[in-house]
This record gives structure tokens, C-alpha cells and sequence, in this order.
């Protein structure tokens, strides 16, 4: 996030602490998708998400006159919709301390390629791999590469050892680079055959 | 496997620029020697890309309104802050309840002016060394402020209930250098 996206979080923060509805309502406006996806991402159902989201925006509204502004706005709505999101999924705390191998993970493959694999479509395939992934590959994904968090921050709001954040994000891509590979494995043979015929 | 594991998690720290010089430059030994490690390079490139680009799904239309519905039936939540104004104010409310708790303890049971007297100024003095010890002890007003008010609510304590509870008033009146009746 720009500076100047930050300066004018902190003017909104600081008009809502004082009761200003519109100035949060501002808030709202700017930072509802993100919060959505973030919850969305983890949570899987849009409906869920959308009801998280809500929580999330009116538990921050509540709870605003404490919030003291050395951290930025973004970070503690993020930081409320993580919990509520792990609140609805409490196996999730458990499974964030699992560490699976990744063969175990590698069931759902997703679909099969349908001939050339131009950069666009590895993206698209890439992309509809993604909700795909375990929710615990999910969250911590789109804390690295949505929220810009670093390894050390994700694991200290997730109450993680550091090495378990980092392998969970090795492992997430592995997953990702494996299935990429098989399908470009059975794109290539699929292509093959269709010239041999 | 475990030695495409450790491949692995090279390129991927390659990737993120972690590797210290040493590892980085055997990765860049691999990578020239390898056409599967290049490979592998690419594969995790393309899943960066997808990752930093992965698509933002729209809101649900009706979401900034449902949150601004729910947040008008919410109040704020105003925290809790020790006011120390106030606190000043308990501690010399709570001197003067202590004063004038012994006054009218001795008169109701008809003690001596003078022992009266001398043991209210026992307690200013009590309070102006319990003012300087605060002073002394913290240069915050604030702090002072909180061990005055601290010092006044345990000399009102120490003051008042042996007042309530006949069997302490006598310990209470000889420490304030009065006789008891």
C-alpha cells in the first residue's frame, strides 16, 4: 500500500474513532474487497465469507476508539478477519500445526489440459489451481502474497514457529509446481498423439 | 527424493533471494549445469506470477450496506482511562473522610481537644510526607498521582476501620500518639 493510501487511511481512522460513520463508511468502500477475499480465500464459500467480512468491518467499527494507529488499519482489519475466518474453522488451527507430505496432498489434481500451453493458459490453469490448495496453504498464501506480510509476521499472527510458515509456503508451491508439470506432461502427450493421428 | 526436496527449497529460497552467497552461487553452478533445474526455475517463476496475480473476486453488491447497517446498531466501544485528575481528587477526598472519620470519633466519645489536635496534625503531616515521598519517588506527576492516591486509600484504611472495629481503635489511637478511652 502507497504512502499516501496510508496518510488517508490514517485521516478516515482518526474522523471514525471520533464517531464519524462516513469516514468509516469511506473505510468500507476502500478496503471491503480485499477484506472479502482474504476471508473468501481461506474460507472457500463466498456466503461464509461475505458474512465474516461484515463481522469483521463492524467488530473493527467497536473496537476503533482503542485502536491506538502504530499499526497500519489494514493490517488489524486482516488481523480480525483471520480470527473470525479461524473461528468458523477450528480445525484449522490444528491442521496449520500439521505438516503432510506433499504426495498426500496431490489427490485432487484438478482438470486435464486440452492441447497448447501458451503462458496465458499455465496462468488460467494455475489460477483455478489455487482454490484447490488445502485452506491452510490458502491462508498462509494469501498472507505472503495478498497482505505483502512477511514470514516473520504471518507467523507471529498465527502463533507459528517461523519454519513452519516458510514450509508451509515451500510445500504450497511444490503442490502448485507439481500439478503444473503433470499438466503440461499430459498436454505435451496429448498434442503428440493428435499429430501422430 | 530427499535430495530434489533440499533442490527444491534452494530454488524456491533462490527465488525469494534468502540464499546466503555461498548457496546462492551453487544454485547458479546447478542451474548452468542442469536443463531439469532450469526448468524446475521456470515452473516456480510461472507459480510466483499466478500467485502475485491471483484474481480478486468481486464483493457481494449488497456488502458495504449491510456493514454500514450493522455498524448503526453498533456502538462504540469507548476503552477504559485512568483519569488522574480524578484520582488526585479520590486521594484528598479520602484524606478528608480520614480526618474527619478521628474528629468525630473523638468527640462522640469525648476525647481531649488537644489529643484531637495533635493527632489531625499527625495526619497532615502524615500527607504532606506521603506529597514528598511521591515526588521524590517519581518525576511523572501522573506516577505521583497514582502513589498518592495508592498511600491515601491504604492510610484511609488504616485510619478508618479501626474506628468500625472497637478492638483496633486502641493500637490505632496510641499510633497517633493520642490515649485511648
Amino acid at each position: 500500500m502507497g504512502r499516501l493510501m496510508q496518510d488517508v487511511d490514517a485521516d478516515l481512522v482518526r474522523r471514525a474513532r471520533h464517531g464519524d460513520e462516513k469516514a468509516f463508511g469511506q473505510l468500507v468502500q476502500r478496503h471491503q474487497r480485499f477484506a472479502f477475499n482474504v476471508a473468501c480465500r481461506v474460507l472457500g464459500e463466498r456466503s461464509v465469507a461475505e458474512e465474516v467480512t461484515q463481522e469483521a468491518f463492524v467488530r473493527a467499527w467497536r473496537a476503533l476508539p482503542g485502536f491506538r494507529g502504530d499499526a497500519r488499519f489494514t493490517s488489524w482489519l486482516y488481523r480480525i478477519v483471520h480470527n473470525l475466518s479461524l473461528n468458523r474453522l477450528p480445525s484449522l488451527r490444528r491442521e496449520l500445526r500439521m505438516a503432510e507430505t506433499p504426495e498426500e496432498l496431490l489427490a485432487d489434481n484438478g482438470p486435464s489440459p486440452a492441447a497448447s500451453l501458451e503462458a496465458s493458459e499455465k496462468l488460467e490453469f494455475l489460477h483455478a489451481q489455487l482454490p484447490r490448495l488445502p485452506r491452510k496453504y490458502r491462508l498462509v498464501l494469501t498472507m505472503r502474497y495478498l497482505e505483502e506480510m512477511t514470514y516473520q509476521e504471518i507467523a507471529a499472527e498465527l502463533d507459528l514457529p517461523m519454519g513452519t510458515v516458510k514450509t508451509h509456503i515451500h510445500r504450497a508451491r511444490r503442490l502448485l509446481t507439481d500439478r503444473l508439470e503433470e499438466w503440461e506432461t499430459s498436454g505435451t502427450a496429448a498434442e503428440r498423439d493428435r499429430e501422430e493421428d | 527424493v530427499a535430495n530434489r526436496t533440499i533442490a527444491e527449497i534452494n530454488l524456491q529460497a533462490y527465488l525469494d533471494d534468502e540464499l546466503e552467497p555461498e548457496s546462492e552461487a551453487m544454485v547458479r553452478q546447478r542451474l548452468a549445469a542442469s536443463a531439469e533445474a532450469r526448468q524446475q526455475l521456470n515452473r516456480l517463476q510461472e507459480v510466483n506470477a499466478a500467485l502475485e496475480s491471483w484474481p480478486l473476486a468481486a464483493e457481494p453488491p449488497q456488502l458495504s450496506r449491510r456493514i454500514m447497517a450493522g455498524i448503526r446498531s453498533s456502538p462504540q466501544l469507548r476503552p477504559f482511562r485512568v483519569r488522574w485528575a480524578d484520582l488526585a481528587a479520590g486521594a484528598a477526598a479520602a484524606l478528608l473522610y480520614s480526618a474527619a472519620t478521628l474528629l468525630w470519633s473523638r468527640v462522640a466519645s469525648g476525647g481531649q481537644a488537644a489529643h484531637t489536635t495533635a493527632a489531625l496534625a499527625r495526619l497532615a503531616r502524615l500527607g504532606v510526607a506521603a506529597v514528598r515521598s511521591a515526588q521524590n519517588a517519581a518525576s511523572d506527576p501522573a506516577v505521583a498521582c497514582g502513589l498518592l492516591s495508592t498511600a491515601a486509600a491504604l492510610v484511609t484504611a488504616a485510619l478508618t476501620l479501626p474506628f468500625w472495629y472497637p478492638t483496633l481503635r486502641e493500637e490505632a489511637v496510641s499510633l497517633l500518639g493520642g490515649q485511648a478511652e
